[in-house]
């Protein structure tokens, strides 16, 4: 079974259960059974694996054996044929003939331990990540579960002291006040924006009538210029130009 | 397995750096008792939701808290789901999921973490949950 299936199974039970919980507790007992089996079991095809690697090396001392005995006994046949012994190299040659038997019979069982050994190896390190990732899963779910029972608790005891939740909800009363807040200080800058456009539109339309002076402009300038001068306004008779924004001075 | 002083010492380390982050003056942390290392690290005064940070031995992780599964409009409970999931690619740092009746914010970080990590996490979970609560408001009671 994959193990996300493994995960979901714990969710499935919690479903049906009233409350807070989680995870199905039943299903995370056998769960976290099921991962020390896998763990025993692991444990287990390790000593297999030793054991036959044991045995392995056993065979390998025995063809090391069998095959200095074939050195030797090669040595034997060269140097009894060299002093023209053909009977006792013969002899030897029978000899040999056996330990090459025997060479070609521990060579192919150290090569089926080495084929055991190569898969009991690679299972055992599938295993072990399985397993190793089975664990952090249920850890994660394990520390989540906690969370979990951290948060309510807290709420609790927020709740018990009367003090102000700290829950998504307050929050998000919070970030509409804020956001009602905001609206009304825009509603407000448009308003007094709009106010501000509508005196200047009246003004506009006052001095358009002549109610109340407009901009100076060059025409406007010279209209007073050309205009007659009002009398006795000034000692010289000269028309009193008016200065915006420069005060004037007394002596 | 799971070391409260380690996780309480990079929550400590990161704070300064949160609360430059995010341009705050408070930041409470309160480990909370149990089994599994629990801090709690909340913004008081500030519509940042509390973050729960835990050690769960392969991971960090940092959870909020949005909202209930009874607070969901049940007729736009399967248009919520699937703007999550729409979403969750394009969140910064954090992924929507579910404990138990809550939907949650989670980010996760490595156990060796640093804690500028710390802050980055907790900086960008806060901005998210602020986020998720403005824009996904219409989906709640």
């Amino acid at each position: 079974m994959a193990i996300w299936t493994k995960i979901i199974t714990l969710f499935r039970g919690a479903a049906h259960e009233a409350g807070t919980a989680v995870v199905d507790a039943n299903a995370m007992r056998i769960l976290d059974q099921e991962v020390r089996d896998a763990q025993n079991a692991l444990l287990r095809s390790r000593d297999d694996l030793a054991k036959i690697m044991a045995q392995r090396k056993i065979a390998n001392d025995k063809l090391n054996d069998k095959k200095a005995k074939q050195a030797e006994y090669s040595n034997y046949i060269r140097e009894a044929l060299a002093r023209d012994n053909r009977a006792l190299a013969q002899e030897v040659a029978t000899k040999l003939a056996t330990i090459e038997a025997d060479i070609a019979t521990e060579g192919k069982i150290i090569g089926e331990f080495d084929n055991s050994i190569a898969k009991l190896q690679s299972s055992a390190r599938q295993a072990e990540t399985v397993i190793t990732r089975l664990k952090q899963q249920i850890d994660t779910v394990k520390a989540t579960e906690s969370v979990q029972r951290a948060q309510a608790a807290l709420a609790a005891q927020h709740a018990g002291t009367g003090a102000k939740l700290g829950t998504a909800l307050d929050s998000l009363e919070r970030i509409k006040q804020r956001q009602t807040e905001r609206a009304a200080q825009l509603e407000v800058a448009e308003e007094l924006a709009q106010a501000t456009g509508e005196d200047a539109d009246l003004q506009r339309r006052l001095a358009q009538a002549g109610i109340v002076p407009g901009e100076s402009s060059a025409e406007s300038i010279l209209a007073r210029f050309e205009s007659p001068a009002p009398k006795a306004l000034n000692h010289d008779g000269t028309p009193q130009l008016s200065q915006p924004g420069v005060a004037s001075k007394t002596s | 397995m799971a070391s409260r002083r380690r996780l309480t010492q990079l929550i400590k380390a990161s704070v300064p750096l949160l609360k430059r982050q995010i341009l705050v003056d408070a930041v409470d942390v309160v480990p909370v008792a149990g089994e599994v290392p629990v801090i709690e690290i909340a913004f008081p005064g500030s519509e940042r939701l509390p973050i729960y940070v835990t050690d769960a031995g392969s991971q960090l992780l940092c959870i909020s808290y949005l909202w209930r599964d009874d607070e969901v409009k049940p007729r736009l409970r399967a248009k919520l789901m699937e703007t999550l999931l729409d979403l969750n690619p394009s969140v910064p740092l954090s992924s929507f999921g579910r404990i138990g009746e809550h939907f949650v914010l989670v980010g996760a970080l490595s156990p060796a973490a640093s804690a500028a990590d710390m802050a980055l996490e907790l900086a960008t979970l806060g901005d998210n949950g602020r986020d998720a609560l403005a824009t996904l408001a219409e989906f709640l009671i």
